[in-house]
């Protein structure tokens, strides 16, 4: 079994860096039935995912955030926790440099859940009243209310 | 911060508080009056043989009945009145036509343990009606879980994935899990304001059954813009979807004769309104400024965390001088309904636990008089059943000892004239006919109301008169088999049981095991007591049976009630408009169901796990949960000790503890997900 990382943005980077002392073999996993059954090459991989998955649960505009380098190592970095998929060899870890690697961070914050703004509410205040004094309290308002000065 | 701090400083110059007053003073006042006079009339009837405590207690009893057949009665005719003369609701700003939404509002769906394909297909539903507005951009989605079926979970989380790729552009779709369901629904809700509600500046709260037309959100995020003093408006939800007998009774009751009711209540209520828990709006920093609830001292039932947080919540954010509305006239709210009486039953067990609750925050300073009022109607609603319950025995209880112990005639020796018991049995009567026809009057103004609007989508008038015929019958036969089970909810509350929280069934019929099992009591009650009444009480036996029968019946009352009968069509009995012309909005939810259910046919964890990409939505979403809730050391050694010595193939011998921790350990998760293919 291979030891499988996480997709969550930090963990991802995380196990990107980690990833640049895999050897060369390492690719690729099989994303799942579908896709190695599907996919055939590179572009297909990358259609796959941009069309299939990424754009979906992360909705990456390639073209605009990330150039092909970037995008191919996110690619890279969210699929590296699968099983290898021994045929492909597609991707050149060490061709994401230190820079390529922070763009992606930054581009990738953008897909954590919404940020958190914490706030803390207060606990409100409920005092039971004495039944008693409470009907008391009512008397007095009314009769202030029928019989006091407008 | 709120804008004002109490209920002086605000000026709603399109009601004035004189009105509203004087409204309140003529409904408050005709019910007291009435009640007055029919508790004056009740004593003059009563028997003169019994004790003075009981004469007084039979009062009491009557008093507070009537008085609430009394103020049902007349707030409806208030309303009906309010609907005839097409009033628009009164003292709220509407927004100009062409005004722009530039808030953002997070629509919360809080889910516990519900069909997950079903919940997200309304959702989607919602969200496409958003999409086809321009300011549909300004609403996101928060799929709030409270889940503790991990199978359920991981379903959730398969149904976010692939409802957010249909996803209209521009609106969010979040989807959360809350490892420790800390105060249920309301602390569900507090845990979204304090973590993300501040990105918000509304919050539209929703059920898992709640659907709201895009028009009408959008509508509601506006009137909140254009009355800033306000904290929360109601959308009154509709029952919509119903199938079986019983839902599709509740359906037409609610469609026909709520509606009069709704305008009766805001009509009096005006600014002062309720919260019902969902379908409304709410202004997230009055709410987080004003609402946190606080745990009450000591044990459930009565202590804990405040159970109906709705109602509690309303009268807070009034306290804090925010107003609270109520709009009838939003329409395309929509909610389901129980499909069969034990359901209902089940669903009040946790409402009458959460209202007899409110019996604290009834007498607690700065409260105001009107949501002291809610919290009056909200106990009175489960303990007026009690009550009835009481009248009932103790007005028998009278004839049978009357049999066992006569009346003596002559108390003391040589009297010269007898003592004769005096019972007016004719006032007795027509005292039960006025409460009838208070109790029934509200509901053929409904029906008079529909039919004198012309509105064809009903099967016509004969197909309103006959279900309103049946509707009441129902009504009458299954209001005594209600009326015991609530008494028993009472009797169980005051006597420390806890509800506890599950999940509500939202399809299922009743079956014959199931109806026996939960209303033999009630058919016993109900034999046991005619025979008593035939034998000891015989004058009043065919008084007694439209009851004595109800809890007879109740076994194939429940059981058929929950059947769908009849195909469907225009001409059948019950039938309301939505189902003649079914709203966009249910038709995709009913498609998007489909499609989505597709995803999760196995709804077995395990089979979900062999998808690698649903494995890692879940690790993904881990991150967002919040920490891991204490398994104790015992059950994870023995799920890693379980795990470990799989040979391939996965393994069912998990419990849902087990799996719910498997869940929360990601290394585990993915050598179990991979041992499952």
């Amino acid at each position: 079994m291979v030891a499988i990382k996480l997709y969550q943005p930090e963990d991802l980077i995380k196990s990107y860096v980690s990833s640049w002392h895999i050897d060369s073999a390492t690719t690729i996993s099989a994303l799942s039935d579908e896709a190695a059954k599907d996919v055939k090459s590179l572009d297909e991989l990358l259609d796959w995912l941009d069309n299939y998955l990424l754009s979906r649960l992360m909705p990456i505009k390639k073209d605009k955030i990330l150039s092909d380098g970037q995008f191919l190592a996110l690619v890279k970095v969210v699929y590296l926790q699968h099983e290898l998929y021994q045929d492909f060899n597609i991707f050149d870890i060490a061709a994401v440099t230190e820079d390529k690697l922070i763009k992606l961070q930054e581009a990738m914050s953008e897909y954590k859940f919404l940020p958190e703004k914490k706030v803390v509410m207060p606990e409100q205040k409920i005092k039971v009243y004495n039944p008693f004094s409470l009907f008391l309290q009512y008397l007095k308002k009314g009769f202030r209310h029928a019989f006091g000065r407008k | 911060m709120p804008l004002a701090a109490s209920n002086e400083v605000f000026v709603i110059p399109l009601l004035s508080r004189r009105r509203v007053k004087f409204r309140r003073i003529k409904l408050f006042g005709l019910t007291l009056l009435t009640t007055f006079w029919a508790s004056v009339k009740w004593s003059e009837f009563m028997p003169t043989d019994i004790s003075l405590f009981m004469h007084w207690f039979l009062l009491i009893l009557f008093f507070l009945t009537f008085g609430w057949i009394s103020l049902y009665f007349f707030s409806a005719v208030f309303g009906f009145l309010e609907l005839v003369r097409k009033r628009h609701y009164e003292g709220i700003k509407h927004p100009a036509k062409d005004a722009e939404l530039n808030a953002k509002t997070a629509i919360l769906v809080p889910s516990y343990n519900e069909d997950a394909a079903a919940v997200m297909a309304r959702v989607l539903a919602m969200a496409e009606d958003l999409g086809k507005y321009s300011e549909g951009k300004q609403f996101d989605f928060f799929i709030l879980s409270d889940s503790t079926n991990p199978e359920i979970w991981l379903q959730e989380e398969v149904m976010w994935f692939e409802a957010k790729k249909q996803f209209p552009q521009g609106i969010n779709l979040y989807y959360r899990h809350r490892p420790r369901n800390t105060a249920r629904k309301s602390g569900n809700i507090e845990d979204f304001c304090t973590r993300w509600g501040s990105n918000y500046k509304y919050m539209l709260v929703l059920d898992a059954d709640s659907l709201i037309i895009g028009k009408t959100m959008i509508q509601m995020a506006k009137l909140m813009e254009a009355n800033p003093t306000t904290g929360i408006i109601q959308a009154p939800p509709q029952i919509v979807n119903a199938q079986s007998f019983f839902a599709r009774l509740h359906q037409f009751s609610g469609k026909v004769y709520g509606r009069i009711v709704m305008a009766g209540q805001s009509y009096w209520q005006a600014w002062d309104s309720n919260y019902w828990g969902h379908n409304a709006i709410i202004r997230v920093q009055a709410f987080i400024d004003s609402c946190g609830l606080p745990v009450f001292k000591g044990k459930a039932p009565f202590g804990g965390y405040i159970l109906s947080h709705d109602f509690v919540e309303a009268a807070l954010i009034r306290r804090a001088g925010w107003l609270a509305w109520m709009l009838p006239e939003l329409e395309g709210s929509y909610e389901e309904c129980p499909p069969s009486m034990l359901d209902f039953a089940s669903r009040d067990r946790r409402w009458c636990q959460g209202n007899l609750q409110h019996i604290r925050i009834l007498i607690s300073r700065k409260i105001h008089p009107v949501s002291r009022v809610h919290f009056t109607v909200g106990i009175m609603s489960y303990l007026s059943s009690l009550l009835w319950c009481l009248l009932l025995l103790f007005g028998v209880g009278i004839v049978v000892w009357r049999y066992f112990f006569p009346p003596a005639y002559f108390t003391q020796s040589k009297e010269l004239f007898p003592s004769w018991p005096i019972f007016n049995v004719w006032g007795t009567i027509a005292l039960f006919v006025l409460s009838m026809v208070m109790l029934f009057f509200p509901k053929i103004l409904g029906v008079l109301y529909v039919i004198g609007k012309g509105d064809k989508q009903y099967g016509g008038a004969g197909k309103l008169w006959q279900g309103f015929f049946v509707e009441n019958l129902f009504s009458a036969l299954s209001a005594p088999v209600m009326m015991l089970f609530q008494s028993k909810f009472i009797v169980e509350i005051l006597s420390g049981m806890d509800s506890g929280w599950k999940t509500q069934n939202r399809t299922a019929g009743t079956s014959w095991r199931d109806g026996i099992r939960m209303h033999w009591w009630q058919t016993a009650v109900g034999v046991g007591a005619s025979v008593l009444i035939y034998n000891y009480a015989h004058t009043l036996f065919y008084w007694m049976l439209p009851i004595t029968l109800g809890m007879m019946l109740a076994i194939p009352l429940s059981v058929l009630s929950s059947r769908v009968w009849g195909k469907k069509s225009k001409q059948r009995i019950f039938t309301i408009p939505e189902e003649v012309h079914e709203p966009d909005i249910l038709q995709n939810s009913k498609r998007n169901f489909k499609q989505l259910e597709q995803f999760i046919t196995d709804k077995d964890m395990l089979a979900l796990l062999k998808n690698d990409i649903y494995v890692s939505v879940h690790i993904y979403l881990l991150a967002i949960n919040g920490p891991m809730p204490d398994f104790g050391s015992d059950l994870i050694k023995r799920v890693q000790h379980k795990v470990s010595s799989l040979s391939g193939g996965g393994d069912e011998n998990l419990s849902l503890d087990e799996k719910r921790y498997l869940l929360y350990d990601e290394k585990l998760l993915q050598g179990y997900a991979v041992l499952c293919k």
